[in-house]
């Protein structure tokens, strides 16, 4: 296991950094808010080939692998303040664009993947719904079959970028059973009739990343939809929350990065009792802390990412990462707040960061069913 | 008798995946896997992966159940039938 950073590796960071500083303002920080989806960024991200980042060129992706994908978005966090932008990418990445392309058909690859990865469309993953959660395969949404096609009935919610998506990735019941092969995966079109999104549903932070609750109401759709065979919508499930579950706080480690370094420069400038507060004890042990929840982030992200390309146990260490990560974090923003005093508290930028941080221990599976997940390798028999 | 090598791979992947630390002789080939909870929906989902992969096969939603792979006996049986090669 090498983590050592190759030279093509360092080129990539380094331009997609500089991109980032140079055209990825972040608006939600601005003295007007604008919480509105950056869709000019987004364009901007995908031309630069990062949402492609980890896809085979045929399908407009860049062909890179696991590791050298994190590395990038890692330093796109560092670039860019931006978070919810940041999640949407690797939302789309890892539950749109990963099923999709393990799992879809070459005419659905064909169809979907160039242009989820050049920005002409977004792509949206639902699967949670109001009764089921972390109990994810407890969905009550149903796909009944209708001669060449299915008829979808049911609500999901917490649908990040479904106010502005053009595809769904939707998870329904195909089976009567409650066994594992009761559910299948469909692509779904958002003008497909029977398909309405709610408005935007508020929330806390990643405010950039819009998210709303999508209903099916008789939503006819052809069984040329449907993601791979019937029956494989747990599997398929399965497979890209574990990729989301290793990469898609990539860009949370760059972030804590930039964290860090804005918090060390406030600590030097910012002087009281006739002092810079970094000479303090208190503060200093604060930017330590930082940098050790960051170090230990970064290594779990990497280590995560390797797994998915050479080892067999992805599950358990994309599991660790998710959990290492996102707690690492929450703890580095509320630092960085800290270390701020009032001016943290009051709406400035690191006020948003920590509102942006705190959803990390929650999407892709709270902490505690990473847990869960990581207990069931041990051979602990958990629910 | 040996068991064969179908057997073999089924029970060296439950007792890594599900039961490490557990000794292979506590899985006989016919310990019953489902109906005992040494499988559970999730790691007969991991385990139908696990066998398509290794032996170039395809289940059908309805053949996951209990009848085609509560035991070792009957995960090879179902693998021969879909003409899998130990
Ligand atoms: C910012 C954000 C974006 C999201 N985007 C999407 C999306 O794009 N698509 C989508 O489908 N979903 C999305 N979600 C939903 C997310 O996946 C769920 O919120 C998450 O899985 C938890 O489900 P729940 O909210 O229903 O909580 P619940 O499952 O009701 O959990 C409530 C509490 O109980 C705990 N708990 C539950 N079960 C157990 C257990 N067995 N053992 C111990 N503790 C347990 C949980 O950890 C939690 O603390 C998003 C959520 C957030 C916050």
């Amino acid at each position: 296991m090498d983590f050592t950073i190759s030279a093509e590796q360092g080129e990539l960071r380094r331009r997609i950094l500089e991109f980032a500083r140079e055209h990825l303002h972040d608006r939600a920080a601005s003295p007007v808010p604008d919480t509105t989806f950056p869709r000019d960024h987004w364009r901007h991200c995908a031309s630069l080939g990062i949402l492609g980042l980890p896809f085979p060129e045929v399908y407009g992706g860049g062909g890179r692998d696991a590791l050298t994908t994190v590395m990038a978005l890692e330093a796109l966090g560092q670039g860019c303040a931006d978070n919810g932008l940041i999640f949407a990418i690797g939302a789309q990445m890892w539950s749109v664009q990963m099923p999709i392309l393990r799992f879809g058909s070459e005419e659905q690859k064909h169809r979907y993947l160039p242009a989820l990865c050049c920005g002409d469309l977004v792509g949206a993953h639902a699967m949670s719904e109001a009764q089921s959660g972390s109990d994810a395969f407890s969905i009550s949404t149903s796909a009944r079959r209708i001669g060449q096609g299915y008829r979808l009935n049911g609500t999901k919610v917490f649908v990040s970028q479904a106010p502005v998506a053009d595809v769904f990735v939707v998870f329904a019941r195909t089976g009567s059973d409650p066994g594992p092969m009761a559910l299948s995966a469909f692509l779904v079109d958002r003008s497909t009739p029977g398909l309405v999104v709610g408005p935007p549903t508020p929330k806390l932070g990643l405010r950039t990343s819009p998210m709303a609750s999508l209903t099916f109401d008789d939503c006819v759709i052809p069984e040329s939809s449907r993601l791979n065979l019937e029956g494989r919508g747990a599997q398929i499930f399965r497979d890209s929350i574990e990729w989301e579950r290793s990469c898609i706080l990539a860009g949370a480690v760059g972030a804590m990065d930039r964290l860090l370094n804005d918090a060390t420069k406030y600590a030097r400038e910012r002087h009281q009792f006739g002092r810079a507060i970094a000479a303090f004890g208190a503060i200093a042990h604060r930017l330590i802390d930082m940098k050790i929840h960051l170090e230990q982030a970064r290594l779990a992200l990497y280590r995560a990412a390797w797994e998915k390309e050479h080892g067999s146990d992805g599950t358990t260490l994309g599991a660790i990462a998710k959990l290492v990560v996102s707690e690492a974090y929450r703890r580095c923003a509320i630092l960085a707040m800290e270390i701020r005093g009032g001016y943290g508290y009051t709406t400035d930028d690191v006020e948003r960061e920590v509102r942006d941080a705190l959803g990390s221990t929650i999407y892709s599976g709270t902490s505690d069913i990473q847990r869960l997940v990581i207990g069931r390798s041990l051979g602990l028999k958990l629910t | 008798m040996s068991d064969s090598a179908i057997v073999e791979a089924a029970r060296q992947f439950i007792l890594d995946r599900f039961l490490p630390g557990e000794a292979a002789g506590a899985l006989t080939p016919t310990t019953p896997l489902i109906s005992t909870g040494i499988l559970d929906s999730l790691s007969v989902l991991e385990l139908v992966t696990f066998l398509e992969n290794r032996y170039s096969i395809e289940f059908a939603a309805h053949e996951v159940d209990r009848a085609h792979l509560d035991t070792l006996v009957a995960i090879e049986s179902t693998v021969r039938q879909k003409g899998g090669r130990g």
